[in-house]
């Protein structure tokens, strides 16, 4: 066990639940093996087989990362004992759908600029979070960010913010997936990918880690930051910015007590202890 | 007694009324619109827009010159407006560069630059233009890292990106860090421009009016769509004079991703913690700025929100035919309307609605009232079905 390094500021929280989905990973039972193999199988595509609970018309106009954010979401939810209509939620994603974003601006290349409605109505930051909204006839706090690379530790220290302050459950949901071309080379993600986690003021009988986070300057961190143990994991975490989840996740596979460090912006970076039940 | 969540320590304000508080606040006791017929090269729309001018001209510092946008370009001139960037350098000298925290609304970014590329390039190309900087310019949160690196803040950053409630929400998100001790004080702001996608893009849901948006008017037929951005510091220590933020609250319609709630129940909800975070009743609240966008949908949703909760006396206006729907910038824009209303005592009528819609119960103001007033509601919604409320106020 490594000591203490510091005292965190902020209470300890529960992680009640998680989602996975990414290149050869379908859900956290699978992925926990997945995450510490020497060959991990991100060639594979991410296959959405979730039922994600929407209506006929928002299950037609939903887009690809929605589709794939209500997956991982739907499962830390059904995986802990609370209900979706109980919990705030963040979604945090570098991108966004660069997909819808090359469609409009293809659409207004031509003469009548032909924008379609579904699709600008898609192309909101927050598409992902309305979505799970209208499945889950969920009304609490919701917030939808981006910290460009820094997206998932954002989103995270959001989550805690949120749940230390408002004390609510937060559902966390980090996703990102590649840009169509022209833009896939210019675009940040190289991989499909999404996490959500389920955090919780309060433990209930079946959490699964106690996490305690903290912001701290970046000179004060000696430890790698961002780096996953298992090396095989990189290729993927550098290639996608929702996969900068990967050395936490990494972590919450093992039980045990384990410290990480993942880049904020300016000179913070966040420092994560997690206690990991056997 | 009123208790302060956070201090407004220092705001600006630039829109199509101008650039610099004091443009606003003229426009508005003037009663001088921001809004102009639709003259923007590539937007070939019968609409009216709120511009502001000169963003074309403006040359960022050499080491932000990746970051060139129309986007950036306005957060630039903005934030050189009302002595910003000394009152900045004063919590930086205080609290220390990495103790502030920057947090950004936007909707759309820089997507400008991802437009005019697409413009450029021949039909089938495969790669971006070389010019081309996606991650400085349209990724969401350019428009955050841009204002830090501007302000030499060195503390968390992130851009809040929720439609139209984006900039109301940064008030809420700076509270919960500065309350968890993450940080001492707080940049908070809003920037959105006009492009293409949005212009089109709203046209497409025959949102978009052909005349100056008339919020509330029985014939009201539609958005004005305008640029702008706003910027506030916020610090838990006040001075004498200070504007306090009192409540806020947060909450999701969860009925359809581009029409709000019919009944307006969750916007309610979202009044309803705000008042509850602030310890006061509806009665407590001496004016509304509404969302107000001057759609048929969503002023009727809004009207029946503030009549259950409020009653038909309250005061209420929208600001909207002043600056047009300035979509991730309108939480800002009116938050900080909300404080000058406070500040200089009055309350705005609702510019263009000659007569109020019949249908419609709530006290819209059709003339400016200038009476001293202590707390003001100001309330923001989105596609997607978010909902943000916030409550300013002076503590006497």
């Amino acid at each position: 066990m490594q000591p203490d390094i510091r005292k965190f500021d902020m209470k300890p929280v529960f992680i009640e639940g998680i989602g996975i989905s990414g290149p050869g990973i379908e859900n956290w039972q699978q992925a926990r093996s997945a995450l510490l193999s020497e060959q991990p199988g991100f060639d594979q595509e991410l296959i959405i087989s979730a039922d994600l609970s929407l209506p006929a018309n928002e299950r037609r106009r939903a887009s690809r990362l929605s589709k794939i954010a209500l997956q991982v979401a739907g499962e830390a939810i059904n995986s802990s004992i609370l209900q979706a209509d109980e919990v705030a939620t963040v979604f945090t994603s570098s991108c966004g759908d660069l997909e819808i974003a090359h469609k409009i601006c293809t659409a207004l290349t031509m003469e009548a600029k032909p924008v379609s409605p579904i699709q600008f109505h898609n192309s909101v930051h927050n598409a992902q979070a309305g979505y799970w909204a209208i499945s889950q006839h969920a009304h609490n706090v919701s917030n939808s960010i981006s910290a460009c690379a820094d997206s998932f530790a954002m989103g995270l220290l959001e989550a805690l913010t949120l749940i230390e302050v408002e004390q609510v459950p937060v559902l966390l949901v980090a996703c990102d997936r590649p840009a169509p071309v022209p833009l896939y080379n210019a675009g940040m993600s190289r991989y499909e990918f999404a996490v959500a986690m389920l955090i919780s003021p309060h433990r209930s009988d079946s959490f699964m880690a106690v996490l305690e986070g903290d912001l701290v300057a970046k000179q004060s961190v000696d430890a790698a930051v961002n780096v996953c143990e298992n090396k095989a994991l990189e290729p993927l975490r550098k290639a996608c910015p929702a996969a900068m989840a990967l050395p936490l996740l990494e972590a919450l596979a093992i039980s045990g007590q384990h410290v990480i460090s993942l880049d904020c912006p300016g000179q913070t970076c966040m420092q994560i202890k997690v206690d990991v039940c056997a | 007694m009123k208790t302060s969540l956070l201090a407004v320590r220092a705001y600006t304000l630039s829109n199509s009324l101008g650039v610099g508080m004091s443009a606003s606040l003229e426009g508005l006791r003037e009663e001088r619109s921001g809004l102009h017929p639709c003259e923007l090269p590539n937007i070939d729309l019968n609409t009216w827009v709120g511009q502001v001018d000169g963003l074309d001209d403006v040359v960022l510092d050499q080491d932000l010159a990746q970051y060139n946008c129309r986007n950036n370009h306005l957060a630039d001139l903005a934030l050189q407006q009302d002595g910003f960037i000394d009152h900045v350098q004063q919590s930086i000298d205080k609290y220390g560069a990495d103790r502030i925290g920057v947090f950004i609304g936007t909707s759309t970014s820089g997507i400008e630059e991802t437009e005019k590329a697409y413009r450029e390039m021949p039909p089938g190309a495969e790669e971006m233009p070389d010019w081309y900087r996606y991650r400085y310019t349209q990724n969401i949160y350019s428009i955050a890292d841009f204002v830090r690196l501007r302000l030499g803040i060195e503390g968390p950053a992130m851009a809040i990106s929720t439609a139209c409630s984006s900039s109301a929400k940064v008030f809420a998100s700076a509270y919960r860090y500065i309350q968890c001790g993450l940080i001492d004080a707080a940049v908070i702001g809003g920037v959105d421009t006009l492009c293409q996608t949005t212009l089109y893009g709203f046209n497409s849901l025959e949102l978009v009016s052909p005349e100056p948006c008339r919020p509330w008017a029985a014939d009201r037929n539609g958005i004005s769509i305008g640029e702008a951005a706003g910027f506030a510091l916020l610090e838990r220590d006040a001075t004498a004079n200070s504007i306090h933020l009192l409540g806020y609250g947060e909450s999701s319609d969860a009925y359809h991703m581009s029409t709000p709630h019919p009944e307006g129940e969750y916007a309610v909800m979202a009044m309803q913690q705000a008042l509850s975070k602030a310890g006061m009743d509806p009665q407590d609240i001496d004016y509304i700025n509404l969302h107000g966008t001057g759609t048929k949908s969503n002023d009727a949703s809004e009207d029946k929100a503030i009549v259950s909760l409020f009653g038909t006396d309250i005061p209420c206006s929208s600001t909207k035919a002043w600056t047009g729907h300035t979509l991730g910038a309108a939480g800002i824009t009116e938050a900080l309307f909300s404080c000058l209303f406070l500040e200089h005592g009055f309350m705005p009528k609702s510019l263009n609605t000659e007569k109020q819609d019949p249908n419609l119960g709530a006290n819209i103001l059709l003339e400016h009232t200038a009476r001293p007033i202590q707390a003001v509601m100001s309330n923001s919604f989105g596609f997607g079905g978010t909902n943000c409320s916030l409550i300013f106020g002076s503590l006497t």
